[in-house]
């Protein structure tokens, strides 16, 4: 009894940390809707700057001035991004906006390793609370009764912020009409500005809080950011209160979740969040999104199918790529090897994203089934490439197929948070379930058969199945089934007038964007020769997106595209440069504010029209 | 035989009534019009006969079959179609493909994954985009029509599927006003040679009056008037609430 | 003229919705914009106030340029607007939707405080705590030009203010706007209720496919009947 009331606190301690940064990633959710990925990344910065400043200022002050400056200073940092990339973009889609915060994460933590360097780094007590004190027998920090009380007490100045001042009144306007408030004489620059600095304020005071608990170290943010992310979606996005209650629900999950089901407790929190969209679709407290927003992907310009110029152009490449073997070495065998493959996983994320309108935070789930499929066919019934290539999807069909129907009754920003959800369950089954899976140690020996163990044999086998898969999606796309999928994305109200199932459309488009990518990681698996629960991570369904962003969403070639760029530059990276990442990120920021619209989207809205004038081709003239 | 039989059909949202015991009938091959001031529950209630929203209280029958509470698509497939308020169309896709995936859904093609759309039922597009004089716009991208054009396609659209029932919310909104006559000529020739029947909204007291066989007043989510165009015209209660003018001149003395 | 509009085009996306708008109004007076759904009445709106992004032509304002200003410049200058549709904030209380609206005095025009807004919109009065959203259709258009007149405007763009409403909310609104044009405020307002509309205004713009096809008095309109028939069908 008395350690469930230690562990009742010990909760209550960890829900104000996750709140405060939780309702920072809200409030700038709310006004700016920028799902704002970099959130960790500010939380982590906290952390690491007040550490420095706790440790060069002299105690006792040194720690309590630590706290305050460190939020100030990344507030700072947070203002200056906003002003600097986030203005630019408020107007593209929402996605790039993600894109762009994901782009400056990875810039963080390179940046972070590089100051900090790479080892964990563990911050002073807090002085004059470096006790403990006997709460019902058990000795609990005095430093944590401080933090359990930062979070009601956030709460409070939260509120009162919002209902007690001007600016408060504005930003709940905001929130609601954005535009009607610039239209009443508000500077909405300078508002965004404000809200976004406020946020990030509470995310590093989060982390700043955090340096006497628990060591500071450069994965903290994706560690927090999907908690946080689960916070606010259970909350309801936007929603200060539902954030409060929610970071309780999960801190208090995960106090109690280790020792009642310690084998299921990485996956619970998921489940909880899974359990909550399905039963209530906004959130705890959210409020169906009023605001009827063009949905991703919405084009003005019709998807068309190849004309006799780009099908020369697509026969000679697949012409090229097959002769690569008899002229290329072993290394750019293999590296090819991996663009396609990543190219048939953009590719089919793109049929669900781009095409069906229905953002995945999650697709590594099915990549990542598509390769276990294959990998326990292996280890367990021994079965032969040929017969593994045919099964291993099998898995991903099944799982896109069974989590799929709770997907599609969401959309927007809670189905993409589902889809996260979800493939966080598989990676937690597949880490935790060692027996079958392996855990950690993945499974070993998966190798193609001995005909084809040579790279440049196996090379054809994937040459032929991922182009085959990517004509094949392309094929759907303009298949009776691809324009009802499309008609669902762009008007539902439309679509169910004709006759049409939303759901179901969806769910069909679901199973096979799944199915296609569990090819890709089936293939995938039997190129490493092994699988471990990193190909179903969120770097790997993070790096899918990327991927189709960059190359264009609204383009049918654009994701291919983005997928070799993307990976290309990546590999190349990885192996040359030290800090890659920052390069990475940073290119990515470049790259989302010149071009809101992806490589190929501005390849097709700007080049084109220019080569189509200058050869005077009208679109017309084309039909 | 009656196309459609509302009886007492109530909703609320929040506790507000938008539409209250609302009782009716649309007999075949008739051009019914409902009329009133905005937020009336005129929309709400064609959003009831075509199954977006449930209702509270009361049924709906279509030739007989009672069809409360089922789903859009359902309705749709027992011959009602519909075009809104706000038009509702498929933005990425051409004029032509806009009504091919309504013929594909009609013919129940819809889930085929080899065939090329973009091939399929050509000509019957051709012939109802000819229809409703939007051919020569078959190729044009839906997003870059003029808003006329678009409930154009919207009828078109709606025929697709030889409905026996239209309903048409505002169908001549933001027409032009030699368009709307051209609109709703078109919609009684309709009528009279594929045998439907038609319940729209309007604010353009011409197109009502001048195509309506028949019509209906609702106020406050309640019908408060019934009848052929000229004893509705007459009604002084429909001058009061909606037709109007009589009660602004009030307002010019007490100013 | 207290705004001189020459020229405006307009764009949303490809498509060009304003051709050549020209449009002056004197201080003091009221004006008219009659049109169909459709025909660039809020486009027209929009632009003058800075919520369309790309746009060409002249716009003075007080004898100065305000075209590609942003919104907020454009209201702080003393231009207010009154949507379609309302577009109160619905979370927000009567008092705080007012306190949205809020600017400091400008010299010239009525200062106006939430006291004085009671008492031209009286239903409004007992309603100060209430939520935008527990509000009827009326009061909720009246709440849209309280908290419009919180900015202390010279001249207020009014888009479609008797769209929807009662007749009995119609006469309510026309005697605010009469009043509000007797505290020597210069007023737009676009409207498909000619009634109304003559009630209040001393002239009138037709719009139509996005052109001004027509600009004069009420009775100039009236010695041209064919004008009314061709673009407002009436």
């Amino acid at each position: 009894m008395d350690f469930l009331v230690a562990q009742f606190l010990n909760g209550l301690a960890s829900a104000s940390s996750l709140f405060l940064v939780a309702s920072g990633l809200s409030i700038i959710f709310g006004v700016t809707r920028i799902v704002n990925f970099a959130h960790g990344a500010f939380y982590m910065l906290g952390a690491y700057i007040a550490y420095t400043l706790a440790t060069t200022i002299p105690q006792p002050f040194g720690f309590w001035l630590a706290l305050p400056l460190s939020a100030l200073v990344v507030a700072a940092i947070g203002a200056v991004v906003e002003m600097t990339v986030l203005r630019r973009i408020y107007a593209a889609p929402e996605l790039f906006q993600l894109l762009a915060t994901f782009g400056i994460t990875l810039m963080v933590e390179d940046l972070v390793v590089m100051i900090w360097g790479p080892e964990d780094l563990l911050g002073p007590r807090a002085p004059g609370l470096e006790g403990a004190i006997p709460i019902m027998g058990q000795l609990f920090p005095t430093y944590d009764l401080l933090v359990i009380a930062m979070g009601p007490l956030v709460l409070l100045g939260l509120w009162l912020l919002f209902h007690r001042t001007r600016w408060g009144v504005l930003v709940r306007a905001a929130t609601q009409d954005r535009t009607m408030v610039a239209a009443l004489g508000v500077n909405q620059k300078w508002l965004f500005t404000s809200v976004f600095t406020l946020g990030i304020f509470l995310a590093a005071l989060g982390g700043a809080l955090q340096i006497p608990r628990e060591a500071v170290h450069h994965a903290l943010d994706l560690q927090i950011i999907v908690e946080v992310f689960v916070i606010v979606v259970v909350g309801g996005l936007g929603n200060v209160l539902g954030a409060f209650l929610a970071a309780v629900l999960i801190a208090e999950l995960n106090a109690f979740g280790i020792l009642l089901f310690p084998k299921i407790s990485l996956v619970l929190m998921f489940l909880v969040m899974a359990v909550v969209l399905v039963v209530r679709p906004w959130g705890l407290l959210g409020k169906p999104d009023a605001e009827a927003r063009a949905s991703i992907g919405q084009a003005i310009e019709p998807l068309r199918r190849m004309g006799p110029v780009s099908l020369a152009v697509s026969g000679l490449l697949v012409a090229a790529l097959a002769a690569l073997p008899l002229v290329a070495g072993p290394y750019l065998v293999i590296v090819t090897m991996e663009l396609l493959i990543f190219a048939l996983f953009a590719a089919s994320l793109h049929l669900m994203m781009g095409v069906g309108g229905m953002v995945s935070f999650g697709h590594a789930a099915y990549f990542g089934l598509g390769a276990y499929g294959a990998a326990l066919l292996v280890r367990f019934l021994g079965v032969p490439m040929e017969l593994g290539i045919l099964l291993g999807p099998l898995l991903a069909l099944a799982g896109a197929i069974l989590f799929g129907w709770f997907i599609v009754r969401l959309s927007g920003v809670y189905l993409a948070m589902l889809t996260l959800a979800f493939a966080q369950i598989v990676w937690s089954i597949i880490f935790q379930w060692y027996d079958v899976t392996g855990g950690d140690n993945g499974i070993l020996g998966i190798w193609p058969a001995r005909w084809a163990s040579d790279p440049k044999v196996y090379y054809y086998i994937v040459l032929v199945l991922c182009v085959a898969g990517l004509v094949a999606i392309r094929r759907v796309i303009f298949s009776p089934f691809g324009y009802a999928v499309r008609a669902c994305r762009d008007s539902t109200t439309r679509a169910e007038a004709i006759g049409l199932d939303r759901r179901r459309v969806q769910w069909m488009c679901f199973a096979l964007a799944g199915a296609f990518a569990g090819v890709g990681g089936t293939l995938y698996a039997y190129l490493k020769g092994s699988v471990f629960p990193d190909v179903i991570s969120i770097a790997t369904s993070v790096d899918g997106l990327v991927m189709v962003l960059l190359g264009g969403i609204q383009t049918v070639a654009g994701p291919i595209v983005g997928a070799v760029a993307y990976k290309a530059l990546s590999i190349y990276m990885t192996s040359q440069v030290e800090y890659w990442q920052l390069i990475l990120g940073g290119l990515i920021v470049v790259l989302v504010v010149a071009f809101p619209e992806g490589i190929a989207g501005f390849w097709q809205a700007r080049v084109a029209p220019r080569l189509r004038a200058a050869t005077g081709r009208g679109w017309e003239a084309r039909s | 035989m009656t196309a459609l039989q509302v009886d007492t059909l109530c909703k609320s949202f929040g506790g507000v009534r938008a539409v209250d015991e609302v009782s009716f009938t649309l007999g075949e091959t008739e051009l019914l019009a409902l009329i009133g001031p905005n937020g009336a529950g005129k929309s709400t209630c064609f959003n009831m006969l075509n199954g977006q929203i449930r209702p509270d209280v009361g049924t709906i029958r279509l030739f007989g079959r009672d069809i409360t509470g089922t789903p859009p698509r359902a309705v749709w497939r027992l011959g009602v179609g519909r075009t809104f308020q706000i038009t509702a169309t498929f933005g990425s896709m051409t004029v032509m493909e806009n009504v091919q995936v309504a013929l594909l859904s009609h013919h129940r093609r819809l889930r085929a994954l080899i065939p090329y759309a973009g091939a399929l039922y050509r000509d019957e597009a051709m012939a109802l985009l000819d229809l409703v004089g939007m051919a020569d716009q078959a190729a044009r991208a839906c997003g870059t029509l003029a808003y006329g054009d678009l409930k154009r396609l919207e009828l078109a659209v709606a025929l697709a599927n030889e409905p026996r029932v239209l309903l048409m919310d505002e169908p001549t909104a933001g027409m032009a006003p030699q368009e709307r006559v051209q609109l709703m000529r078109l919609t009684a020739d309709i009528v009279r040679d594929k045998g439907v029947s038609v319940l729209f909204t309007e604010h353009d007291m011409d197109v009502v009056f001048g195509h309506a066989d028949r019509v209906m007043v609702l106020d406050r989510g309640r019908l408060v008037a019934e009848g052929t165009p000229s004893e509705v015209r007459a009604n002084a209660e429909v001058q009061q609430i909606y037709l109007g003018s009589g009660a602004l001149y009030g307002a010019e003395a007490s100013a | 003229m207290m705004l001189e509009v020459r020229d405006l085009n307009a764009w949303y996306g490809r498509a060009h919705i304003l051709f050549d708008v020209t449009l002056g109004v004197e201080r003091g007076t009221v004006v008219a914009l009659l049109g169909r759904n459709g025909a660039g009445k809020t486009t027209t709106f929009a632009s003058l106030i800075g919520l369309v992004p790309s746009v060409t032509g002249a716009v003075t304002f007080d004898g100065e340029p305000i075209q590609g200003r942003p919104a907020h410049e454009i209201v702080r200058r003393g231009l207010g607007y009154v949507p379609e549709d309302r577009r109160i904030f619905t979370g927000l209380t009567v008092e705080e939707n007012l306190m949205v609206g809020a600017q400091p005095p400008r010299p010239g025009v009525p200062h106006w405080t939430p006291e004085m807004l009671y008492e031209l919109f009286p239903n409004l009065a007992e309603l100060r705590k209430r939520q935008g959203g527990h509000m009827s259709g009326g009061e909720q258009q009246m709440l849209t030009i309280a908290r419009t007149l919180m900015g202390n405007p010279s001249l207020v763009l009014l888009d479609e203010p008797s769209e929807g409403l009662a007749p009995r909310i119609v006469e309510q609104m026309a005697q605010a706007l009469i009043e509000m044009k007797r505290q020597g405020l210069t007023l737009i307002l676009s409207e498909q209720n000619l009634h109304f509309a003559r009630l209040i205004s001393d002239r009138a713009t037709i719009i139509e496919g996005g052109r001004v096809r027509f600009a004069g008095t009420f009775a100039d309109l009236d010695a041209n009947p064919e004008i009314s028939a061709q673009h407002l069908a009436v």
